[in-house]
């Protein structure tokens, strides 16, 4: 077992295909609660092999399309500053800020380095005493404990010149925010695996209590989505919406334990700006107070003239999911994936990027066949 | 950036597993966060083993969907 080929299984997939289509449906709506899911959805082609009555949309999952321009801002004025090195995941490079990226802040000459891990921005600053190095901290549950381990380390190591910046998201305080502001229109909700795997099913409780709707935890691969859909439309069948997990092999009610003491012991809850919501109460983390030292915020006292958002771009409306590409004047047009104006069209995992690509690939197949 | 990725355990000093996501592609993940042994798939992201995948389970979810299938 690979856990990654048997889930792919394309005879396999074709079978739920035909399961998922003998299902009585009218007109459903499926939010896909993580640019992954609709990126491996995208990829697998299944909104072209599923019945044209069940849509998929896609949410606000995605880390890098909710976070919002004023944390790229508030990187890129940090770099500005002497003897600053700045670290970032590596998708997060492109990320539009309100004027630049932290990509184009690094051709002009700012010492931006993209990283794969927390630890690998703290080793960075172990081997370059002389300079500060700040690890711009984004992501929800998947991510956040490995940054909180990674101050464990540097708390434990005595690293006086590593910061991170305040941007962790709490995953579930947007399906919230969502849910409460009430524009999006969907019948069931696919989640995510891997933050899941961390926060467990528990934590999606409030979805199927409060506003009577059907979640299901997914993992990644085609035969899981599938299954996960199968899995959503017989709960609305039944009418008896509740949190089922696909995804057992690696999620559980309570989910990974040791990650989420982790997580308590260094970070508190904070209110937080997120892209497409403003700013949302209890959304994000921030360190607790014996472990400040790290805190960028209390170095850097960067004052953030007004963020912009690009002005006609509706990355917003398409985050909360009341929008799609199609509505924006710039799809495919001025912002494409090689000159991406919105987060959306930036992410390969966001929702224009994969609308662009897979409308390319239509294209082409009418064009040729 | 969510991504997380199956990988076999193959060696493990203290904190730090050395892991094996096939092909020949191997790579050393902080373990502190789950209870792995050698030869157990973990769940890799950002340079952690964020979950141990449970063999069981996933024999369980094809099975099920074979049924479905």
């Amino acid at each position: 077992m690979k856990y990654v080929d048997e889930f792919r299984n394309p005879g396999l997939a074709k079978g739920l295909v035909k399961k998922v289509a003998e299902l009585p449906r009218r007109n459903v709506r499926v939010m896909m609660g993580g640019g992954m899911i609709a990126h491996a959805a995208a990829e697998a082609g299944l909104e072209d092999m599923l019945h044209k009555e069940v849509t998929l949309i896609l949410g606000p999952g995605c880390p890098r399309c909710v976070t919002p321009a004023s944390a790229i801002d508030n990187a890129i004025a940090i770099s500005e500053f002497p003897k600053t090195i700045v670290t970032i995941h590596g998708g997060m490079t492109m990320i539009p800020g309100s004027s630049k990226s932290l990509e184009a802040k690094k051709a002009e000459g700012g010492d931006i380095r993209a990283v794969y891990s927390c630890t690998e921005a703290l080793n960075i600053a172990i081997k370059n005493p002389e300079k500060n190095v700040i690890f711009v901290a984004v992501g929800y549950e998947t991510t956040s404990p490995t940054v909180a381990s990674t101050i464990i380390e540097a708390q434990r190591k005595g690293v006086e010149n590593f910061y991170i910046t305040r941007g962790h998201i709490i995953f579930t305080s947007i399906f919230r925010a969502l849910l409460e502001g009430g524009e999006a229109r969907f019948n069931g909700l696919l989640m995510p695996g891997p933050v899941s795997t961390i926060i467990g099913s528990k934590a999606y409780d409030f979805i199927p209590e409060k506003y009577k709707l059907p979640c299901v935890i997914t993992g990644l691969e085609t035969c899981d989505i599938l299954q996960s859909i199968y899995m959503l439309l017989k709960q609305m069948e039944e009418d008896k919406p509740r949190v089922e997990i696909q995804y057992s092999r690696c999620v559980n009610e309570e989910g990974n334990l040791a990650a989420k003491k982790i997580l308590n012991e260094v970070f508190e809850v904070c209110d937080s700006p997120l892209r497409g919501f403003g700013v949302v109460p209890k959304s994000g983390l921030k360190l607790r107070k014996k472990y400040e030292q790290f805190d960028a915020e209390k170095v850097y006292n960067v004052q953030l003239e007004e963020t912009k958002e690009s002005k006609g771009c509706i990355c917003g409306e398409v985050i909360r999911g009341v929008m799609t590409s199609s509505d924006c004047p710039f799809f495919g047009k001025a912002c494409t994936p090689r000159r991406p104006i919105g987060p959306c069209m930036v992410d390969p995992h966001g929702a224009c990027s994969l609308n662009y690509r897979s409308s390319s690939v239509r294209g082409l197949l009418r064009r040729f066949t | 950036m969510c991504v997380a990725v199956p990988a076999k355990v193959t060696e493990i000093n203290a904190e730090t597993a050395t892991v094996d996501f096939g092909e020949g592609t191997k790579k050393d993940v902080n373990i502190s966060l789950v209870d792995a042994k050698v030869g157990e798939y973990v769940l890799v992201h950002a340079g952690f083993a964020i979950q141990v995948i449970d063999e069981k389970a996933a024999k369980d979810t094809l099975e099920l969907m074979e049924k479905i299938a």
